[in-house]
């Protein structure tokens, strides 16, 4: 029979924080929740109170709240906001820690850690862990801990909510414990803990007694899982942790250093030396951070991504080179680091990852390297290909997507043709043009029509003469320009639920009228928002 | 000695001296753009290693005609790259040049079947204070890739092509087999020479008196000139008269538009 230990950290977000900034242990704080948003962008008005500090909560502030309701329970609060993130990572930092205890461990979420306990008769008794593993957890800042151990997962976290600090279930006693305490702990769906309740089932114990067909029968799936649990049939397992690997590499140098060739050979060995790391293990980097120093002062951060995965040093090289190019250093330095961000699996299959249907592997390569010299000098959105948008405005009737796009987790460049075909685009909206129904209606030359528009940076707004009601001359560039001929206008309108707009537009072919010049084809636009005439651009 | 025969010497040669005997359309020295005129004149079409000025007004059909040819180069594989140096383009004209269709074509142009798609590729949004250095810069690493047919640069009215960038450019393109084509808009009035170092320039320019016009239900819906265009090639020149058709311009619009829900009920 297995035995599980459960330590729980209360408020461990709250902790996080305390332990990063000590003075908040004195402060009423909260934590406020927006969804996703970095700091600067929350918007207070609208964030709600996700924990709040055992000062505040002594002040009447609870979690929920709106910030300005926090506010004016509590005058003097503070607030943070939720970084998963650094959660993330102390739990990951308090689970290579407790290895010490047991060799198995795994975090669950924020503040919940299972571990084996399984043998310990013969080390000092359960006890003796659960003393251990409190102040293990003191040490590293977190004062407030409770443990439970017990058969079972389950009941493991439910004991380790006990008053006491630590709380030992005797083996094969899982049920007995559970059997009076409330369904709560069983965190079903609040409908179906209603209507528990309402039928009486207001305890694990009444919830074990009843058969498992009509349970099944009655409250499905969730209220069958829940009854395992209280019968001890909880497959969560502690596992061996994982560490992290880490590829990184820095250079301290004695003196200051400005010249590109220097710093080039000195990315050159750090980057025989991670890739010595990268093929030892089987990765390839997929993103890099390049770092300078001035005497410990951190002046030039740069993520470098890669649109392929590789450990080859010299393409690596080629890559940083052309960032520092397209990103001089401000000033000379004295330390430099490097460190792999994003690492995934060497892919043996280098045909099929890295060259596009139909291309060789020679062109593969030529346009691999093409694209990482644009990626690293010029931005992602530097090379990109035309594709129709299905929008009846000229302007978003077609978007510009970027050639290539990395898919992390595969570490295959998918070329945005593939992408556009689903209408992901990689943050931009495509709505895909239907092209069968245009090739059955107009055949495939409707697909395109018209001469070639070249817009001018910012329309040009123009003076029109009317004559019988029809556009006869306009000012423009100082001059005055006679139209010979005009179009019917193509009226449009839309986009009132983003920006509206309602334009009329003229396809004009004017000529100077007071001057010999050639004549030109313009596009004329009444907007009949903003009450303006105004050239958008020409056809060429 | 039957031809088969032949083909399978030159293929055998071919393994042995790589590059000699199997000439295919990505080797060949010049290539064709569709319309016979340019095709068979003193021109013989566009030459790869060559730089070619494509030049004329702001407004001339100088780019309707080079979307023409490049949908026709995409057609038959070929990679074309368009250095949009001002962010000029709209996205909605160019979309199905890699299929092979371009809108307004010259009337003609000898038709080609798509056989296997090209790449249509646009570098675009170079801003900044060194536009024109990131340009060129774009250009020999596009050049020296190695991986394109044909490059079109955008000059503006406001680039120019020293006799020094001139050079390397050329240089880079020895190396290569990609034609570089200088796109060039000109004041009419100045009447501004060819860029250094240029193998053959075209200049192009509406022609008023010849202006086909589509009639709808009410009027014109559509306005198409015909264009002018003179060859140039070592002192040589040629005109000719290039006859646009296109079909109305209808909007990829295929799905009913999502109504105004603000518009109160009558």
């Amino acid at each position: 029979m297995s035995r599980i230990a459960c330590l729980r950290i209360p408020k461990f977000q709250i902790a996080v924080h305390q332990k990063r900034e000590p003075e908040l242990k004195k402060k009423a704080f909260v934590l406020l929740a927006e969804g996703q948003k970095p700091t600067d962008k929350i918007n207070l008005s609208r964030a709600r109170v996700f924990m709040c500090s055992d000062l505040a909560s002594k002040k009447f502030v609870a979690a929920g709240m709106k910030w300005p309701e926090a506010r004016a329970t509590c005058a003097n609060l503070s607030w943070r906001q939720c970084d998963a993130k650094s959660y993330r990572e102390a739990q990951k930092n308090i689970v290579n820690e407790l290895v010490v205890c047991s060799p198995r461990v795994s975090a669950r979420e924020p503040g919940i850690f299972i571990l084996d306990a399984s043998g310990m008769q013969r080390l000092g008794g359960e006890g003796k862990l659960c003393r251990e593993l409190l102040k293990l957890i003191s040490k590293l800042g977190y004062t407030n801990g409770f443990v439970g151990v017990a058969d079972s997962a389950f009941a493991a976290m439910v004991a380790s909510r006990s008053k006491n600090r630590w709380h030992i279930i005797p083996p094969g006693r899982d049920l007995e414990f559970l059997k009076p305490l409330s369904i709560t702990h069983l965190s079903l769906d609040a409908d179906l803990q209603d209507v528990l309740v309402d039928l009486g089932i207001k305890s694990m114990g009444h919830l074990a007694q009843i058969p498992a067909e009509n349970v099944s029968d009655r409250f499905g799936a969730e209220a069958i899982n829940a009854q395992q649990l209280v019968l001890g049939f909880d497959k969560v397992q502690p596992n061996i942790p994982v560490a992290d690997k880490k590829f990184d590499a820095s250079v301290e140098i004695d003196g200051p250093i400005e010249s590109l060739n220097q710093t080039v050979f000195l990315l050159k060995s750090m980057l025989d030396h991670l890739q010595n790391g990268l093929q030892k293990e089987g990765y390839c980097a997929e993103e890099l951070l390049l770092q300078f120093f001035n005497d410990d002062e951190l002046f030039y951060d740069r993520p470098v991504k890669l649109v392929r995965p590789s450990h080859n040093s010299k393409f690596l090289l080629e890559v940083l080179r052309l960032t520092i190019e397209a990103h001089p250093l401000s000033r000379e330095y004295t330390a430099i680091r490097l460190e792999v961000t994003r690492f995934c699996k060497e892919s043996f299959q280098q045909t099929k990852a890295e060259v596009e249907q139909g291309l060789n592997a020679n062109t593969a390569d030529q346009q691999t390297n093409l694209l990482q010299k644009f990626f690293s000098r010029l931005g992602e959105n530097s090379l990109v290909r035309p594709i129709p948008n299905d929008q009846h405005s000229p302007d978003l009737s077609g978007v510009w997507l970027p050639v290539f796009q990395t898919n992390k987790a595969t570490g295959q460049i998918i070329s945005s043709s593939s992408s556009s075909k689903t209408g992901d685009s990689g943050g931009q909206n495509v709505i895909m043009v239907d092209v069968d129904y245009i090739e059955s209606k107009i055949g495939k030359s409707g697909l395109a029509a018209g001469l070639v528009f070249k817009q001018l940076p910012n329309a040009i707004p123009v003076f029109v003469e009317y004559s019988k009601g029809a556009p006869k001359a306009i000012a423009y560039q100082g001059k005055w320009h006679q139209i010979v001929k005009i179009t019917e206008s193509e009226c449009l309108s839309g986009l009132w639920w983003e920006e509206q707009f309602q334009k009329s537009y003229y396809v004009a072919l004017i000529e100077p009228k007071y001057e010999l010049a050639s004549c030109m084809l313009v596009l004329l636009v009444r907007d009949h928002l903003q009450k303006i005439w105004s050239i958008e651009g020409v056809f060429d | 000695m039957n031809h088969q025969s032949v083909v399978q010497l030159k293929e055998q040669f071919e393994q042995l001296f790589p590059g000699k005997w199997l000439v295919d359309s990505r080797t060949h020295k010049n290539i064709q753009t569709g319309i016979p005129e340019i095709d068979f004149g003193i021109l013989h079409g566009l030459s790869r290693k060559r730089i070619t000025e494509w030049s004329g007004a702001f407004s001339s059909g100088k780019t309707s005609v080079l979307r023409a040819v490049a949908a026709r180069w995409c057609a038959v594989g070929m990679h074309v790259v368009y250095v949009d140096t001002f962010d000029r383009l709209r996205a909605h004209d160019w979309a199905f040049v890699e299929s092979g269709y371009a809108g307004a074509a010259p009337l003609n142009m000898v038709p080609v079947e798509a056989k296997e798609s090209g790449k249509f590729w646009v570098v675009r949004n170079l801003k900044g204070a060194k536009l024109e250095h990131d340009a060129l810069w774009c250009v020999e690493q596009l050049i020296r890739s190695g991986m394109i047919d044909v490059l079109i640069f955008d000059l503006g009215s406001s680039l120019s092509i020293s006799s020094k960038i001139s050079a390397r450019l050329q240089r880079s393109l020895e190396k290569s087999r990609t034609a570089l084509i200088l796109l060039k808009d000109e004041d009419v009035a100045k009447n501004s020479n060819s860029s250094w170092g240029c193998q053959s320039r075209f200049s192009f320019g509406w022609s008023a008196s010849n202006v086909s016009c589509e009639l709808g239900l009410s009027g014109i819906v559509s306005i198409i000139p015909s264009i002018k265009t003179e060859l140039w090639k070592e002192g040589m020149t040629k005109n000719i008269e290039v006859n646009i058709r296109s079909h109305v311009s209808n909007c990829l619009f295929t799905h009913s538009q999502i109504p105004d829900r603000r518009t109160p009920k009558t």
